[in-house]
C-alpha cells in the first residue's frame, strides 16, 4: 500500500471531482470527497481538483468555509496537492478574477497567458534546474495533459521544480513545504499521471 | 498570430445514442457499433490524446445531460481527458457535467440558440473548458452552419459571430457531408479561414494519416477527431500516431492508459 493516510478530495462546488476521485481510487481505497469543513479534519492528505474559473471557485470555497480548514490542514504540515485551478487558488491573486484573493499559501500571483498562446493539449515537462532528478516523475514518462489560459508566477522561483518544455516560463510543478501544485492534470495524463499521483501519495 | 505551445492532438469522437456507441452518417443515419465501456477503455489503452463524447440521443433535448452515464463512465477509471456534449443548455448543466467527471463541455445547438451562453459558461468554467460544436454544409456552394436539432441552416459567418471575440476555447468544426464518408480537406479551407482567430478541432471523414496530416497543417487547427474509422480499422489510433510523431504525442509501448 502506497499510503495508509486518508486522502480527501476537496469539492469546492466546481471542478472535475469525479475525475480525480477515479484516479485516486486506482491507487488507494482510503479516500473520500469532502465538501464541508468538518469532513476535512479527518483527512491526512488533501487534493484540490481543477477545472473552473478562479473567481467562481474562490467564492464557492469561502462560502463553504473550506478555506479555514485548508489553512488548518497546512498549519499541521499535512500534504496538500493543488491541480491546475487548484494550484492557482493557493496563490495570492489572479488576473482572471480581480478582487478575489487566493488562499495566499504560496507567495506569487496568477497571470493570463499572452494572447494567441494555446495550451490545451499535451506537453513534456522537465526538471528545473534541468540536471536535477525530480522525485515525482521519471524522464521517460514526462508528457502530461494541460488545459489552461492562466499560469502561476511564484515570487520565489526556487519553488519551481518542473517547467513546461514548450513554455519554460510556465511552471508545471511548484513545491513549498507540504504543499505541491501542478499545472497539468495528472488524473487525465494516462500512465504518466498515474505514476505522478502514486509518487505524490507515496510521499504523504 | 496563434502559437501552439503543446503537441497537436489526435482526438477521438465517440457518438452515443440511447446509451450505445454509434457510427454516424451525414448526421442522418446511425448504426450501433459497441459498448461505451469497451470503446473508452480501448481508446485509453491506445493513448488517444483526448476523447469527445457527444450524446446525440433526441431525449437529451428535453432531459438535459446524462449525468447517470457520466457517473458510470467515471467508474471506468479512464485516464484520458474527456469532453462531453449533449443536452447542456445552461450554466448549471455545464457545472454538473464537469463535476460528474469530465474536463470540458461541448455546446451545440444551445450555443447558437441561447444568447451569451458560450460567454457565460466560459466565465463559470474558464473558456478553456468549453468547446463549441459547429457542423457545416455547403448548400448551393454557400457555406452554412447546420443545426442537427432543427435541421435548419444559417450563413456560416453569421454563426461564427456568435462566438465571442478573443475567445480562448476551441471549436469543433464538423463536416456534415463527409461524416461517415471519405473526408475532403478542401471542405475545411474556407471555414478554417473564417475562424482564423480561433482554435479548431476538425471532424468528418478522417480515416488515414495523409488526410489527418493535411488537416493538422492548418495553423489554427489544434486537433483532428477520428470517429467511425476507429471502429472499423484495426489499431487505427496507434497507427495514426506512429505516422504523425512529428506533430502529435507519440504512442509509447508498455505505457497502457489504464
Amino acid at each position: 500500500m502506497l499510503t495508509s493516510k486518508k486522502v480527501g478530495i476537496v469539492d469546492l462546488g466546481v471542478g472535475n471531482v469525479n475525475s480525480v476521485a477515479s484516479a485516486v481510487k486506482r491507487i488507494t481505497g482510503n479516500f473520500t470527497v469532502v465538501s464541508r469543513p468538518e469532513l476535512m479534519k479527518s483527512c491526512e492528505a488533501l487534493i484540490i481538483p481543477g477545472v473552473g474559473s478562479f473567481g467562481v471557485a474562490e467564492q464557492s470555497m469561502r462560502k463553504r468555509g473550506l478555506d479555514v480548514s485548508l489553512y488548518r490542514h497546512v498549519a499541521m504540515s499535512r500534504p496538500l496537492l493543488g491541480i491546475c485551478l487548484g494550484m492557482q487558488l493557493l496563490f495570492e491573486a489572479s488576473e482572471e478574477a480581480i478582487g478575489h484573493p487566493g488562499l495566499k499559501l504560496v507567495r506569487g500571483t496568477v497571470h493570463s497567458l499572452p494572447v494567441g498562446i494555446h495550451r490545451i493539449g499535451w506537453d513534456v515537462v522537465r526538471s528545473e534546474p534541468e540536471t536535477a532528478n525530480n522525485r515525482f516523475i521519471s524522464s521517460n514518462e514526462s508528457s502530461f495533459f494541460f488545459n489552461h489560459n492562466y499560469y502561476v508566477v511564484p515570487q520565489d522561483i526556487k519553488i519551481v521544480e518542473l517547467v513546461c518544455e514548450r513554455s519554460p516560463a510556465v511552471p508545471a510543478l511548484v513545491s513549498v513545504g507540504s504543499i505541491t501544485g501542478v499545472q497539468f492534470h495528472p488524473e487525465r495524463s494516462q500512465q504518466a499521471g498515474h505514476k505522478f499521483l502514486a509518487n505524490w501519495l507515496k510521499q504523504c | 498570430m496563434l502559437i501552439t505551445n503543446v503537441d497537436k492532438r489526435l482526438s477521438a469522437l465517440v457518438l452515443i445514442r440511447d446509451q450505445r456507441v454509434v457510427n454516424g452518417y451525414q448526421f442522418e443515419r446511425y448504426l450501433p457499433v459497441g459498448s461505451i465501456r469497451h470503446t473508452l477503455e480501448e481508446l485509453d489503452r491506445w493513448q488517444v490524446d483526448d476523447v469527445l463524447i457527444l450524446d446525440i440521443s433526441p431525449k437529451r433535448w428535453s432531459a438535459g445531460p446524462d449525468l447517470d452515464l457520466l457517473g458510470y463512465i467515471s467508474q471506468l477509471e479512464i485516464a484520458t481527458p474527456l469532453t462531453y456534449g449533449g443536452g447542456i443548455s445552461d450554466i448549471a448543466d455545464a457545472v454538473n457535467v464537469v463535476e460528474a467527471g469530465v474536463e470540458r463541455v461541448c455546446l451545440g445547438h444551445s450555443a447558437f440558440a441561447t444568447e451569451h451562453l458560450v460567454r457565460d459558461v466560459g466565465r463559470e468554467l474558464g473558456e478553456q473548458a468549453v468547446v463549441v460544436a459547429l457542423p457545416f454544409v455547403y448548400s448551393d456552394r454557400s457555406l452554412r452552419r447546420y443545426d442537427p436539432r432543427s435541421q435548419h441552416e444559417q450563413p456560416f459567418d453569421q454563426a461564427a459571430r456568435s462566438i465571442p471575440s478573443g475567445w480562448r476555447g476551441e471549436i469543433l468544426l464538423q463536416d456534415v457531408q463527409s461524416d461517415g464518408m471519405m473526408g475532403d480537406i478542401r471542405n475545411f479551407s474556407l471555414p478554417c479561414e473564417l475562424l482564423s482567430g480561433h482554435r479548431i478541432i476538425l471532424s468528418g471523414g478522417f480515416r488515414d494519416a495523409a488526410l489527418v496530416r493535411q488537416a493538422l497543417a492548418f495553423e489554427n487547427v489544434s486537433a483532428v477527431a477520428v470517429g467511425n474509422a476507429m471502429h472499423s480499422k484495426e489499431l487505427l489510433v496507434p497507427r495514426l500516431k506512429d505516422s504523425l510523431t512529428d506533430l502529435t504525442r507519440p504512442f509509447q509501448l508498455n505505457q497502457g492508459g489504464s
